[in-house]
């Protein structure tokens, strides 16, 4: 378990108030909520996005919440997804790994392994502006996956995709975060995400959490 | 540190005079408020007008909004935004040579500034009308409002805001305007820009001149810093717009196209006659088209520099604020205060030049999409920087490849400007070092054609000094693509 302690902040008409909460070591912790719970800002706040004076999140014996957010090593994707439009999608993974100075060796093998589980194979060289929402996706998870992070951050990385394709996300996200065994935090509004994702859910209603 | 080397770079002028030269009295108020009143007047009057037939010929850019149309209109707009980008002395020489004899004075400044404004004022509010209240156009349409109810009910109370803060941004910039004044202000419709020059150039009054720069600063800071508030973005969904559209706002386009196109093709006509006068000038005119081009792009690679030193600079909130509420300085203030600055023969114009150019000119590009496309970016900075990215490695592999090519466009829109400008030149070197300078010495002694005919030659310039920028940039970011 890695803990959030003292999680509070006031943006003026909203605040968010979270004394203690647990997120998993492995698998994958759910935050879902409604529209303006307050998931998003916890987000930007974990990745060190947002000041929070006096957070704690201590994540085996380090305490993430002081170190500056490259430092945190943590894989992110956001629900516009931001690839570098102008990359390929290898481009793109590669350089994730060249910003967390991974080998360069270990960083072709890790690619591999991603291309095959996340079937990438018929876009790899393609630039990212061209490819489809799927496509978009698959390269996005890889890309955080690929500079070897301490936790994945997700949010609501389905939400860009339509119904049909998102269930097959899901499958492929799912069983790619269990091959690689990388503690995710996914943050939703989606019920569906909820059901197909979740090894742990955690309620945000009005900046607090009333599940956990 | 880069980012403050560049904060000192743009603000040094003020710094450097500030420090140089104290201020002992209070200068005289009688003309200060002249000055004032003068300046505030014809940037007043610039806006209204502007924003007025602006309006008409939104309503005619407005009309033509349907897929068959968009070629032409694309053009007009082309037409529209000429005078607001061609340098000012294109547009004087045009409306000099079409409205004889010319209201010098507070009248002439407004005219001028009108016909530079009208088009941007156009573009920007048929932009704003379509993309904020298109659905909404389209419902009254279906519904049969009359346009004059729409208009008085409608839209007019709607975009209130967005037409204050436009009619802002024209008033600053008419209201820190330089080479305007200085030609057709004449006695009568002195500037506080126009002041500062003459405190400097004609009387040595420094301390004036910073207390009045100061002045004009802080009344244009305050200014912008309004203008620059309440910008919001808005989806646009292509919408019928027949119950706005009107065909007579083409036709101001057509008659005001008119002035300065007609105008700068007749004097260029009647100018040619006189071809032979050039005969004797053949030795200055190579080497000022040298020297138009040197300064152009000059300019043009200094601009491109500072455009990326910014992007490199850029995810930092104090950083952006600065630039967004920060004004360049006093035209006159900025080349005085380089003209003291060490020797002025020999090759050192030709540093001092660029350089208060691209320090006037770099706020400008900025805001004119420089910020924007900045903005666009920040998500993938923001992911590059999740992921550990260093600022070495996020400008390198995502900012230099995709904005290289417009930093070049930029540029080059700037090396033209440089091209055409008289008015920095004329303070910091003592002879005529361009093209645009000789057009100037030749427009003040009233031969008005031949100076439109060698104007053409600034057109040459600034257009080889535009595409060495464009195409320069897109080599660059060729050659380092990842």
């Amino acid at each position: 378990m890695s803990l959030v302690e003292n999680l509070h902040r006031d943006y003026g008409d909203f605040k968010l108030s979270i004394d203690q909460w647990e997120i998993l070591d492995e698998g994958v912790t759910v935050l879902w909520g409604p529209s303006g719970s307050g998931k998003t800002s916890v987000f930007r706040i974990l990745l060190g996005l947002e000041d929070c004076p006096g957070m704690k999140w201590i994540y085996q014996g380090v305490d993430l919440a002081r170190l500056k957010t490259p430092d945190r090593r943590l894989g992110v994707v956001f629900q516009t997804l931001d690839l570098f439009p102008h990359l390929t999608a290898e481009e793109n993974m590669m350089f994730a790994a060249r910003a967390r100075n991974v080998e360069l060796a270990k960083a072709r093998a890790r690619m591999k392994e991603l291309v095959g589980t996340l079937k990438m194979e018929s876009f790899l060289q393609r630039p990212a502006s061209v490819l489809s929402g799927g496509e978009k996706q698959r390269v996005a998870i890889s890309r955080a996956i690929m500079g070897e992070p301490r936790l994945l951050l997700l949010d609501e990385p389905f939400s860009a995709l339509d119904q049909e394709l998102r269930e097959e996300s899901r499958k492929l996200v799912k069983n790619v975060i269990e091959q690689e065994k990388i503690p995710t935090l996914l943050v939703t509004h989606d019920q569906r995400d909820v059901e197909v994702m979740a090894n742990k859910i955690t309620t945000i209603r009005n900046g607090k959490l009333v599940e956990g | 540190m880069l980012r403050i080397g560049l904060v000192l770079f743009l603000i040094f002028p003020f710094l450097f005079l500030l420090t140089q030269f104290q201020v002992t009295s209070w200068p005289d108020m009688g003309e200060l408020t002249w000055a004032f009143k003068n300046s505030f007047l014809q940037a007043a009057l610039s806006a209204v007008f502007s924003l007025l037939i602006g309006f008409w010929v939104a309503l005619g850019l407005l009309a033509l909004n349907s897929p068959r149309t968009r070629r032409l209109r694309f053009v007009l707009e082309l037409l529209c935004l000429l005078p607001n980008f061609l340098p000012p002395i294109f547009i004087l020489l045009s409306a000099l040579s079409v409205i004889d004899p010319f209201p010098m004075g507070i009248a002439g400044i407004v005219i001028i500034h009108s016909l530079m404004n009208f088009g941007l004022a156009a573009v920007l509010l048929a932009s704003t009308i379509e993309t904020k209240l298109g659905g909404i156009i389209e419902l009254a349409y279906v519904e049969g409002s009359s346009r004059w109810r729409f208009l008085r009910q409608g839209l007019l109370p709607m975009l209130k805001k967005d037409i204050w803060l436009l009619g802002l941004f024209i008033f600053v910039v008419c209201f820190g305007s330089f080479a305007v004044p200085l030609i057709v202000g004449g006695g009568r419709g002195t500037t506080v820009e126009v002041l500062i020059y003459e405190k400097i150039r004609l009387s040595s009054q420094w301390g004036d001149a910073v207390l009045l720069a100061f002045l004009q600063s802080v009344f244009i800071f305050a200014l912008s810093f309004i203008a620059s508030r309440g910008k919001g973005t808005a989806q646009h969904r292509p919408a019928n717009l027949k119950l706005l559209g009107s065909y007579s706002g083409l036709m101001v386009i057509g008659l005001l196209s008119f002035v300065y196109l007609f105008g700068y093709a007749q004097g260029f006509v009647s100018g040619l006659a006189m071809i032979s006068t050039f005969y004797e000038l053949q030795s200055a005119l190579i080497w000022n088209f040298l020297g138009s081009i040197v300064i152009g792009l000059s300019v043009g690679l200094l601009c491109y520099v500072g455009l990326m030193w910014i992007a490199y600079c850029w995810p930092k909130k104090w950083f952006a604020r600065f630039l967004n509420g920060y004004v360049a300085p006093s035209t006159s203030l900025a080349c005085f205060c380089l003209l003291i600055l060490g020797p002025n023969e020999g090759l050192y114009p030709f540093i001092k030049i660029p350089l208060a150019l691209t320090a006037l000119s770099l706020n400008s590009l900025f805001r004119m999409g420089w910020d924007s496309e900045l903005h666009a970016l920040q998500n993938q900075m923001t992911v590059a920087y999740s992921m550990g990215a260093s600022a070495t490695q996020i400008f390198r592999e995502i900012l230099f490849p995709q904005l290289s090519r417009r930093a070049g466009l930029l540029a080059g829109i700037a090396s033209i400007w440089a091209c055409g400008d008289f008015a920095v030149s004329r303070i910091l070197a003592h002879r005529d070092l361009s093209i645009a300078m000789m057009t100037e010495t030749l427009m003040s002694g009233y031969r008005l054609n031949q100076a439109i005919v060698l104007s053409s030659l600034i057109v040459v310039a600034g257009l080889i000094c535009f595409l060495v920028c464009v195409g320069g940039s897109r080599v660059l970011s060729r050659k380092f693509a990842p």
